[in-house]
């Protein structure tokens, strides 16, 4: 509780609160103002001294909303006050005047953007009257992260250079956006990176609007400050229609699908999302001819982007739900189906590059056989057949899935969005130093260092990272899409094969970086897979609750240059059950229960820069999953997340 | 309200609202501040601290109820020689929550083996699996499976039982 | 000048008599047993709501007792579940012993307290299904005049059919009593986190005294948490005096009746998925009745 007879003068920190919008749309008209002796300060679009948008490449976002709000939780002002308990309090008392309010929800619709096409031959040529078609829609639904603690951001003032403290996973960005906003040049901007968790790349772009914010309320108050937030970070709605063209024999010859992608108020990296998205929603099985048409729409949501993943795995499950759905279609065993109709096509490898087939081939034969993926098919195929399904007395109903998946990492080969990042690396005397503004987990630190300590024959224990600062670190770029396992590993090699070449020749230290755009391969692909993984799924639907919970899940991965076979597993199981748990698949575990998931992963023998599996994993999940459902509850499953309600709609497709 | 207590071995003299959440106040009314979670009702369990060395739910502690008390948080914890049992466990099985909800679990796991009793010195631990994973899921974050949190358990509850046996 | 949020006084009585002076001082006190559900709260704090004064009823002695004779088993509103779970499975009756605990981990269960569950204003969690389905009886001591007064009612009586507590101001439960007539079938099941989703989730409570496969008595308290308190006293006329196994024309009989009662009690405030899981979870207790029944003979 504050004292009494608080002066502002007299407080040493500000604590600081966004107030953000609570309509979904309408036109600000103003807000309370505060009482002259008060000691709160308020920042908002009237505040700010340079650009009122941060930018992120070509796009831009308001950093607060001035004439009107365009979502529910839009940043409209940030209070500042002794303390983060009377600030709250006080933000309570602070109402925002709204016009022209919306309230129907068919004007929840803003715009909808020219859609992107891509494709090869025509694909209303190979429709003819021998020919049927397939088609299913997939939706993805929109999800948002649960924020328990906050994400503090810290400024200050020093010397006349402007510090900010904040947990972030793109450093420079975080710098470009305080400088910009404060319009203060970069060299004036500190910014010192903090030790995070971002399972779903929540510290990608808050960590760049509360710095910002925190920075002009520095500015303006010439005292240091601390903005709290629990900003969540939203994931896309993707709907994705496939409508695929089998001939006289039951194969597919040509496919046409058409994505909606709703990325909220302000789309942000949406060229790179159509890139991923293609990507995933290749099929692999080949075709003659492919149609996609890629639509962006904006909404009075939040604005949704990165979750992960850029819409690779939300393609990719709609691709491998597709392809069960396609064989249970035709009353084939989708996992047969898979290993009969799978196979390289030059139009995918000129999109995404993978490793051979056959490898993808073995993984699938040898997952059908531990998983014994063809009796529990058949035996759950029959059961949804049954007149009484889910019936109290019978109690149990189950499902199983199957799914498979080539990993990217990464952006697309010529995005500029990496192109000019960089690691460096200095070799002193008993010492060598890394310099990149990428936070590396303990795990990837130790896969650095290993392949540091066996480039360049030394002991491991001499390596050291810089302090994330952005005044001495070199810019890495966005530390998102596994970025700082598989490019920089390459990007490492490179730049020890330079200090190889000078070592012994030049005195110490000997300094060499290198720049990503050295990794880019030869053109001709967007993305390079360097692993295949397969993934079957079994789960049950408690008849009595109805709800469904996992039973067993086998996994079996192909990798290139595999460092810590028992780490990787590890990092996949951990993908795996938290991937259950955000669907409430996570069964209650009773005495001498088996681990529901089995994991095998097998090192190729190439040793190509690794790709990471974390996308393709999850959509391998996803894709399972709904074939799962499906069998199980003997409808036809396609959205996700897929809630306990849906179990009694009869009738009704989902 | 006044409020004397120990945090972490410090004397601390407090002037809070008498039903000040407990990890609120050790986020903002102590010097040495922490980070404790605050879902605010969505039961995240990522708040656990302990009270008089019993593991509490810092959330759901009024000021008012830690008058006198003493309270350990992590931090506190692991200078304690009972962290080492956990944290050698951590090591020998390679597995350890996630910065996240590497505090709460590890208190968590920390009141599951002061539920190991005295004369259980060489045979089983005397909690059965389903005990362990359903304690565990106090704690929302899936960092960790069920054969994993077995584990760990496992390896810190036979240190602990050697360091019972060894009368410290 | 802004001076933030008022501390709320905290009165800690010892006894009765010192509680009875704390009310009459304090016109619309928050009773604090364990605190958990009200800290639990969103927003409760910092917020202009939660500055009302505070009566913490956990150092009253006469409400921290275990007792037993041989006809009752009671406890004081402030004995921890946790505490209660001690007591032992040969003491307490099967049916309680399960719901408390799935009612959260050891760690909530020390914080949580009989009467703090049991007098949430409109929750019900699972510890009140299972008291009622035991008919089990509360003890109510009212501080309304001078005169402080108590009464025994049976805790069916403690809440209306949406699930609201019927307790008056200036009202609190003292003591909780469950008879130790062991029921010869006990069914306990709950769909989905009463505290996460409670507005999906069901919790179904049935006591069954049965001999030579005649029902003697029959009782089951079905709990929508935030919407539906009910104890179908129809059933237990149907079911008394009927043979075990039950028919499958019975079963769907008895469940029929259950679903259009509950549909009228509650009308608009449940959900779809809600009637869809009672029905089942009425069923599978029905299906385990007759189960235990032939495994019986």
């Amino acid at each position: 509780m504050v004292k009494k007879n608080t002066s502002f003068d007299a407080i040493d920190t500000l604590h600081g609160i966004i107030i953000p919008s609570t309509m979904e749309a309408g036109s600000i008209l103003g807000h309370s103002v505060l009482e002259k002796d008060e000691p709160f300060i308020i920042i908002d679009s009237h505040s700010v001294v340079g650009s009122p948008c941060i930018s992120v490449y070509k796009d831009t976002f308001p950093l607060f909303a001035s004439h009107s709000v365009k979502y529910i939780g839009e940043p409209v002002l940030a209070l500042f006050g002794p303390d983060l308990e009377s600030t709250t309090i006080r933000s309570k008392t602070i109402e925002i005047e709204y016009q022209n309010v919306a309230t129907s929800s068919s004007e929840n619709l803003l715009k909808e953007h020219s859609p992107i096409e891509y494709m090869w031959n025509n694909v209303e040529e190979f429709r003819t009257s021998s020919t049927t078609s397939y088609k299913k829609t997939y939706i993805d639904e929109p999800h948002h992260t649960k924020e328990d603690a906050y994400i503090k951001a810290k400024a200050w003032i020093e010397n006349d250079i402007l510090y900010v403290k904040v947990p972030t996973q793109w450093p420079f960005h975080v710098q470009d956006s305080v400088a910009s906003v404060c319009s203060r040049t970069k060299k004036s901007v500190v910014i010192l990176g903090e030790d995070y968790n971002s399972a779903h790349d929540e510290k990608l772009l808050i960590p760049s609007i509360i710095a910002s914010i925190a920075a002009l309320a520095a500015l303006k108050s010439m005292k240091k400050v601390i903005l709290y937030s629990k900003t969540p970070t939203y994931k896309s709605q993707y709907t994705i229609t496939r409508e695929t063209i089998l001939d006289e024999l039951s194969k597919p010859i040509a496919e046409n699908v058409d994505v909606e992608i709703d990325q909220g108020a302000y789309p942000l990296f949406s060229f790179e999302m159509v890139q991923q998205m293609i990507a995933g929603l290749l099929p692999l099985y080949p075709l003659k001819a492919f149609h996609v048409s890629l639509k962006i729409v904006e909404s009075h949501t939040p604005p949704s982007h990165f979750f992960g993943s850029l819409g690779y795995t939300s393609a990719l499950f709609s691709t491998e739900a597709h392809a069960s759905a396609i064989a249970q279609h035709l009353k084939k065993n989708p996992a047969n189906w898979r290993i009969k109709e799978y196979s390289r096509y030059d139009e995918r490898e000129g999109v995404i590059s993978t490793m051979a087939f056959n490898h993808l081939k073995d993984l699938l034969g040898e997952i059908i056989q531990v998983s014994d993926f063809s009796r529990h098919h058949a035996v759950y195929s029959m059961q949804s057949q049954k007149a009484q399904r889910l019936s109290t007395f019978l109690n149990y109903s189950r499902g199983i899935g199957i799914a498979c998946g080539a990993g990217i990492s990464g952006f697309s080969l010529d995005s500029a969005l990496h192109r000019d990042s960089k690691i460096e690396i200095t070799l002193e005397n008993n010492n060598i130093i890394i310099n990149s503004s990428f936070y590396p987990s303990k795990k990837t630190k130790q896969l650095w260092y290993s392949v540091i300590a066996q480039e360049l024959s030394v002991d491991p224990t001499i390596i050291h990272s810089i302090k994330r600062d952005t005044s001495k670190i070199v810019d890495s770029g966005p530390e998102v899409l596994s970025l700082d396992v598989a490019r920089s590993i390459e990007m490492i090699r490179q730049v020890c094969t330079s200090i190889k070449s000078k070592r012994f020749q030049e005195p110490l230290p000997i300094s060499a970086s290198v720049s990503a755009k050295s990794t880019i391969a030869s053109p001709g692909t967007k993305f390079i897979s360097q692993n295949w993984g397969c993934l079957t799924l079994e789960i049950e639907i408690d008849t009595v609750t109805l709800t469904a919970f996992a039973r067993r899940v086998y996994a079996r991965f192909l990798c290139t240059h595999v460092m810590n076979n028992e780490q990787l597993c590890s990092k996949f199981r951990h993908i795996i059950y938290s991937t259950l748990n955000d669907f409430d698949l996570i069964p209650i575990h009773n005495n001498n229960d088996p681990p529901i998931i089995d994991i095998k992963v097998t090192s190729s023998s190439e040793s190509n820069i690794p790709s990471s599996a974390t996308q393709s994993l999850r959509a391998m999940i996803y894709a399972s999953y709904v074939s799962a459902l499906s069998s199980a509850t003997g409808k036809e499953v396609s959205t996700l997340p897929y809630t306990s309600k849906h179990n009694i709609n009869w009738g009704d497709d989902i | 309200m006044k409020i004397e207590c120990t945090i972490d071995k410090i004397t601390q003299t407090l002037y809070v609202n008498s039903n000040k959440p407990l990890n609120l106040i050790l986020n903002e009314d102590i010097t040495s501040g922490r980070n404790l979670s605050h879902c605010d009702g969505d039961l995240c369990g990522n708040c656990i601290v302990m009270i008089d060395d019993k593991v509490v739910l810092s959330c759901l502690t009024p000021a008012f109820l830690i008058k006198g008390k003493h309270i350990t948080t992590f931090e506190g914890f692991r200078k304690t020689r009972f962290w080492h049992d956990i944290e050698r466990a951590y090591d020998d099985t390679h597995l350890h929550p996630c910065s996240h909800c590497f505090a709460s679990k590890t208190l968590i796991f920390e009141s599951l083996l002061k539920q190991i009793k005295k004369t259980e010195v060489i045979h089983h631990h005397g909690l059965d699996e389903e005990t362990i994973v359903g304690e565990m899921r106090l704690n929302t974050c899936a960092c960790l499976d069920a054969q994993e949190m077995i584990s760990i358990f496992k390896a810190a509850a036979a240190y602990r039982r050697k360091r019972r046996v060894r009368g410290n | 000048m802004f001076e933030g949020i008022r501390s709320p006084t905290v009165h800690m009585p010892k006894s009765l008599s010192e509680l009875a002076q704390s009310i009459s001082r304090v016109p619309d006190p928050t009773f604090f047993a364990g605190g958990t559900y009200i800290m639990n709260q969103k927003g409760y704090y910092p917020s202009y709501s939660s500055h009302s004064d505070i009566i913490y009823l956990g150092g009253i002695s006469e409400f921290q007792q275990i007792t037993r004779n041989d006809k009752y088993l009671e406890f004081g509103s402030i004995v921890t579940l946790q505490q209660l779970l001690s007591v032992g499975k040969q003491v307490l009756p099967k049916l309680l012993y399960d719901a408390i605990e799935k009612t959260g981990t050891a760690i909530t269960r020390s914080q949580m307290t009989i009467g703090g569950v049991v007098c949430i204003k409109q929750h019900r969690l699972l510890v009140c299904g299972a008291l009622a389905a035991l008919d089990a009886d509360v003890e109510i001591r009212s501080f309304r005049t001078n005169k402080p007064t108590s009464k025994w009612v049976p805790i069916k009586e403690l809440y209306k059919n949406t699930g609201l507590i019927t307790l008056k101001k200036q009202e609190v439960v003292s003591k909780i009593r469950v008879s130790f007539e062991k029921e010869t079938f006990s069914y306990f099941i709950t769909a989905q986190n009463p505290m996460i989703k409670p507005e999906e989730a069901v919790i179904l409570s049935v006591g069954c005294w049965y001999n030579q496969s005649v029902i003697n008595q029959f009782r089951m308290c079905i709990i929508f948490p935030i919407s539906l308190f009910l104890i179908p006293e129809e059933l237990s006329l149907m079911m008394n005096g009927t043979i075990i196994p039950l028919s499958t024309l019975q079963i769907e009989k008895v469940v029929k009746v259950i679903i259009e009662k509950l549909s009228a009690v509650a009308q608009d405030d449940i959900s779809f998925i809600q009637i869809e899981r009672a029905k089942r979870c009425i069923e599978a207790s029905l299906h385990a009745l007759n189960a235990q029944g032939l495994a019986e003979r």
